[in-house]
């Protein structure tokens, strides 16, 4: 769903230097708003605001500087910002620093800060005001669309995929994790861009992460055709970390039903090294019981008795 | 309670060489005289109360009286934009500040980490003893009043 005008109203008049009329509307929304379309709407304008105020090849020191610059000016804006904080996340705009460790609502309270001073320094007029709030509305919306569950700006390299679907080529160089390569190949298979959902499906099968079994069995299920996925010069079934037994079955499922079976044996046969065994004898055994132990092949052990110690 | 390898005493001529050798940028001076102490005494202890009544004088050299916290905020910036290039991440900026302030007299409640708070000393002082451009008199006469100050304090805190 959309950012909608009630969710927006709050950001306007806070904005138009109405801190009163902002606090009175932002009353009015309910939780579920001011967690979805409010925070993304804030966030975007975040990153509408810091792509206005600084550049690509703007230094770390000159971050530095303004944001030391913002945080002199008053010591309520110098307690609100921790200037650590705020240099990574504008510097995170435009390079591909993960920012998981960040409090999320230290991180949300920086980024409407920083937003607003760079916004007031800017002194808009209504119109300018207004195109600036719909730039921020259209990039709040492309994330809500994409199904983000949090609004903070967690990893900017998706927001870069986002941005270069409409333009040129993909250029990112680090891919996020593969549940939010998921995500975006879904919104850019349905906004029709074919080109960028296979350069993106080829890419991700060349380097996505492969720390999160549950969320490669997603983006399997993603990539249309096998054709899309190129066959990886990867082996993911002997790298993935298997410490999910919840995420294995799911990816084992996902395997199978793109006909991989080679890749689901193969991932089976590592479960009980890696402690999974009683998925691995869910999926290895169809139910039958390892009474006499297994061999290190993984099948079954053949009966045997006390007799046999003996030997 | 005082830590059960605290030895009083007060600071030795060796600690004041390291910190002179520090501020003159004579590191070997100053790694020299910081490995002699040890030797000397098994222990560095005046060297941290030296380091910080150094630190405390130049601090209120450079602020003065009538300090606001909008100039040291921009003062801590100013000194990591030059750091930079070679040291970037070696000074925290709240750390630097609460450090500043509270040797400025101001009563500051957060606590760091000691690497941090030892990093942020030495660095703003070098800083700051180096924007004074004091000569080597001056310098000397910091330093002996660092000296007396933290001799002072040693007293105060010694079991």
């Amino acid at each position: 769903m959309p950012v909608t005008d009630q969710q927006a109203a709050p950001l306007r008049a806070l904005l138009a230097r109405q801190p009163d009329e902002h606090d009175r509307l932002f009353g009015l929304l309910d939780l579920n708003a001011k967690r979805t379309g409010y925070q993304a709407l804030v966030s975007a304008a975040f990153v509408v605001a810091v792509q206005r105020r600084f550049t690509r090849d703007t230094s770390q020191a000159e971050v530095i500087e303004v944001v030391g610059g913002m945080r002199a000016r008053s010591p309520r804006l110098a307690g609100q910002v921790d200037p650590v904080v705020a240099e990574r996340l504008v510097m995170a705009v435009f390079n591909d620093d993960p920012l998981d460790d960040l409090d999320a609502r230290k991180s949300f309270e920086v980024q409407s800060v920083l937003m607003v001073t760079i916004i007031y320094d800017e002194n808009l007029d209504e119109a300018g005001l207004d195109d600036f709030l719909a730039k921020a509305r259209k990039l709040a919306d492309e994330w809500l669309e994409l199904g983000r569950r949090h609004w903070m700006l967690r990893h900017p390299c998706e927001l870069r995929w986002l941005r270069t679907a409409r333009m040129d080529s993909p250029t990112c160089e680090q891919l996020p994790n593969p549940s939010a390569v998921n995500y975006l190949l879904r919104f850019l298979q349905k906004a029709g861009q074919e080109e960028q959902a296979a350069a993106l499906a080829a890419r991700a099968a060349q380097s996505i992460p492969l720390d999160d079994p549950g969320g490669v069995a997603d983006l399997l299920r993603a990539l249309r055709e096998p054709a899309e996925n190129e066959q990886p010069a990867r082996d993911p079934a002997a790298s993935l970390l298997l410490d999910d037994s919840y995420a294995v079955k799911n990816l084992l499922r996902a395997l199978r039903e793109r006909s991989e079976n080679e890749q689901a044996t193969a991932l089976t046969a590592r479960l009980p090294a890696e402690g999974q065994f009683d998925l691995f004898r869910e999926e290895a055994s169809n139910g039958e019981p390892y009474r006499f132990g297994c061999e290190p092949s993984g099948l079954p052990a053949p009966a045997w008795g006390w007799d046999d110690l003996d030997d | 309670m005082t830590d059960p390898g605290w030895v009083r005493r007060p600071v030795s001529d060796l600690e004041m060489a390291v910190l002179g050798g520090w501020l003159t940028a004579d590191g070997e001076m100053a790694k020299g005289s910081f490995s002699d102490q040890l030797s000397a005494a098994g222990d560095a202890n005046g060297l941290a109360m030296l380091l910080y009544a150094a630190f405390v004088i130049a601090a209120r050299r450079k602020f003065g009286p009538q300090w606001t916290r909008a100039e040291v905020i921009s003062y801590v910036a100013r000194l990591r934009t030059e750091l930079q290039s070679e040291e970037p991440g070696l000074v925290d900026p709240l750390t630097a500040e609460d450090e500043l302030r509270a040797a400025l007299g101001e009563p500051v409640t957060g606590t760091h980490e000691t690497g941090f708070v030892a990093a942020a000393r030495l660095f703003i002082m070098l800083d700051i003893v180096v924007d004074l451009n004091l000569d080597d008199e001056a310098l000397t006469d910091l330093l002996n009043q660092a000296r007396h100050n933290a001799d002072q304090m040693l007293e105060r805190i010694g079991p």
